[in-house]
């Protein structure tokens, strides 16, 4: 290692001390740089500094440097507003960085697509609460826990970690899908039928997790409601747009939030059987 | 002084393969090691009782509580130190990203102090220097440290450590030693180690798992105390010895019966170790021949 082969000069450690302001910025960032890695010099700017300056200038400066470069997931994240360590959880899941992001942005994009060219909500409304499942899959997948074996044997591991992590990536998806929305023309009130649908079906595939693998709970739920969907316009006769079906209409949407509350409890009652690897 | 950890009847298999059958034992506050052969056990010990690994049946308390309830658990986990045999690292991650990201785990929320906590115990590793490396471009025993610095994360009254000594170089041994002795006095440490000057240098009692089951347990100088009278140092190898290896200095060290002409030297926990293991191997061969 180099570092140990060079050292700053005293007397500019000593400048850089008591009067930062008489250095530059270049050299200024590139005795910090050395500082971070040289505990020598450390020990020599706290032996010149006034100890109490140099505690607390050393303590900022890494702090500066040290700053973990936040990833554009970990950006996106702190824009619908969550917390930088959160953030960090949630990103740094690597199936989550690429995988996730794609997955959620294609089916709303998708979704709108599907909309614009039949110039009807139906589509967008059939399509949308399938990516909140998406997300709900990739913050669950298996295997996704960078820190292995010594992040299971902490506080947050389970329940906790991956109630967080669903809210996180559900908060960006349903931003995401109510951005979508609104940027498609002429879709009216009815256009907001989608929420409460991925709502239940997002919560539905955690409470589901507790007892199936994440992969069957998404796939079973995802069925369910394609099928449901079209089972109920053919039952009332297939005719008229899809988004006058029962499934976005009063009975529906109320159906959609009854599902959602229980998921929700489900989730609660059963949060310690999370699945974790062996079994915790 | 009273007991923190106790585990009672402990049992675990993975399909026919027995990994602990019927374990009892108590630890105390300092540092209990666990020595065994490859495959004794000491690994799935260890993940139970850093409740990463439930166990099949048996009885376990930390600190107090029950690790088989969720609450238990997570006030265990709150006071826990891990460092698992074979840490799984993310790709991406400098050895200050993965210390942060454990930090975070442990519920470290405010991050100024969280960051100051990862730095001091990176510090304490003595890993300051390459701490915004990646962590696959450091060297293995590097990252060994990467790992005890996690463990040491909010200074935990309960240090579950699995191999830490393996692939450190003597330098950091020593280190590692020391900081032991000052950052984790007070706390209750269990590390399993194949490494018996580790046990003798740093341990106030030990246990040794053969076959999933306890054969000693008691002070690293009872364990050495088992070979008195049987380690004999002579010139030639005698066939009738237990265990005879050749020393630095070209001599034989014999574990058995006195052979010709040998003098009885001092037994350490190595010797103390190899009579217990040495036994088990030979009842392993009688039990193959009959
Ligand atoms: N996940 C697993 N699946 C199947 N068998 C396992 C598993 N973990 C451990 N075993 C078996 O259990 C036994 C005990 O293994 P363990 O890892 O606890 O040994 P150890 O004492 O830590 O060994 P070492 O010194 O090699 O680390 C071995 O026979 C091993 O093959
Ligand atoms: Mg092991």
């Amino acid at each position: 290692m180099t570092h140990t082969d060079w050292h700053a000069p005293p007397e500019l450690l000593t400048r850089y001390a008591d009067a930062p302001a008489t250095i530059d910025d270049m050299t200024a960032s590139s005795i910090e740089a050395h500082l971070v890695a040289c505990a020598e010099c450390r020990r020599h700017l706290s032996a010149t500094a006034d100890p109490a300056l140099a505690v607390v200038s050393w303590s900022a400066i890494a702090e500066r440097i040290d700053q973990p470069h936040p990833t554009p997931v970990e950006r996106l994240l702190g824009w619908v507003g969550i917390e930088s360590g959160l953030a960090r959880v949630v990103a740094a899941t690597p199936g989550l960085q690429a995988a996730g992001v794609a997955t959620v942005v294609l089916l709303a994009a998708a979704a709108a697509l599907a909309s614009r060219s039949a110039g009807a909500v139906g589509p967008f409304l059939l399509v949308a609460p399938l990516a909140p499942l998406a997300a709900v899959a990739v913050a669950f997948a298996p295997a996704a826990d960078p820190a292995g074996e010594a992040g299971i044997a902490t506080p947050l591991h389970g329940a906790g970690l991956m109630v967080r992590r669903a809210a996180a990536v559900l908060a960006v998806t349903f931003t995401t899908l109510g951005l979508t929305a609104l940027a498609l023309p002429d879709l009216g009130p009815r256009a907001a039928a989608w929420v409460l649908p991925g709502l239940a079906l997002a919560l539905g595939a955690l409470a589901l997790s507790t007892w199936l693998r994440v992969e069957v709970a998404v796939s079973a739920l995802a069925a369910a409601w394609l099928t449901a969907v079209w089972s109920l316009y053919w039952a009332a006769g297939h005719a008229g747009p899809v988004a006058d079906s029962a499934t976005f209409t009063a009975v529906g949407q109320v159906t959609s939030l009854a599902v959602a509350a229980v998921a929700a409890a489900l989730i609660v009652v059963r949060r310690d059987r999370f699945a974790t690897p062996e079994g915790f | 002084m009273t007991h923190t950890v106790s585990v009672t009847g402990l049992r675990k298999r993975f399909g026919a393969t027995v990994a602990l059958d019927g374990v009892d034992a108590t630890f105390t506050p300092g540092v209990n090691g666990l020595l065994g052969p490859n495959g004794a056990g000491k690994t799935t010990m260890l993940r139970i009782l850093a409740t990463v690994l439930p166990a099949d049946d048996g009885h376990l308390e930390a600190l107090g509580v029950d690790p088989a309830t969720a609450e238990g658990r997570l006030s265990v986990r709150r006071r826990l130190g891990y460092l698992p045999q074979e840490p799984g690292f993310h790709q991406h991650f400098s050895a200050f990203d993965f210390v942060d990201y454990v930090a975070i785990l442990k519920e470290w929320v405010d991050r100024k102090a969280r960051h100051d906590e990862v730095r001091r115990v990176l510090g304490l590793v003595g890993l300051e220097a390459v701490m915004h490396k990646r962590i696959r471009q450091l060297s293995g025993g590097m990252r060994r440290r990467v790992g005890i610095a996690q463990a040491l994360l909010g200074s935990p009254d309960l240090l579950v450590l699995d191999e830490p000594t393996a692939g450190l170089d003597p330098e950091q041994r020593l280190r590692f030693r020391e900081l032991l002795g000052t950052d984790a006095a007070g706390s209750t440490v269990l590390l399993s180690t194949h490494q018996t000057d580790d046990v003798a240098a740093l341990c106030g009692h030990v246990i040794v798992l053969l076959h999933g089951q306890i054969r000693f347990t008691g002070t690293p100088v009872g364990l050495a105390a088992l070979a008195t009278d049987r380690v004999w140092l002579a010139t030639d190898r005698d066939p009738r010895a237990e265990l005879a290896w050749v020393t630095g200095e070209g001599r034989i060290r014999h574990i058995g019966e006195p052979p010709a002409g040998a003098h009885l030297v001092e037994p350490t926990v190595e010797d103390g170790y190899l009579v217990l293991a040495g036994r088990d191997a030979h009842a392993g061969e009688e039990a193959v021949a009959s």
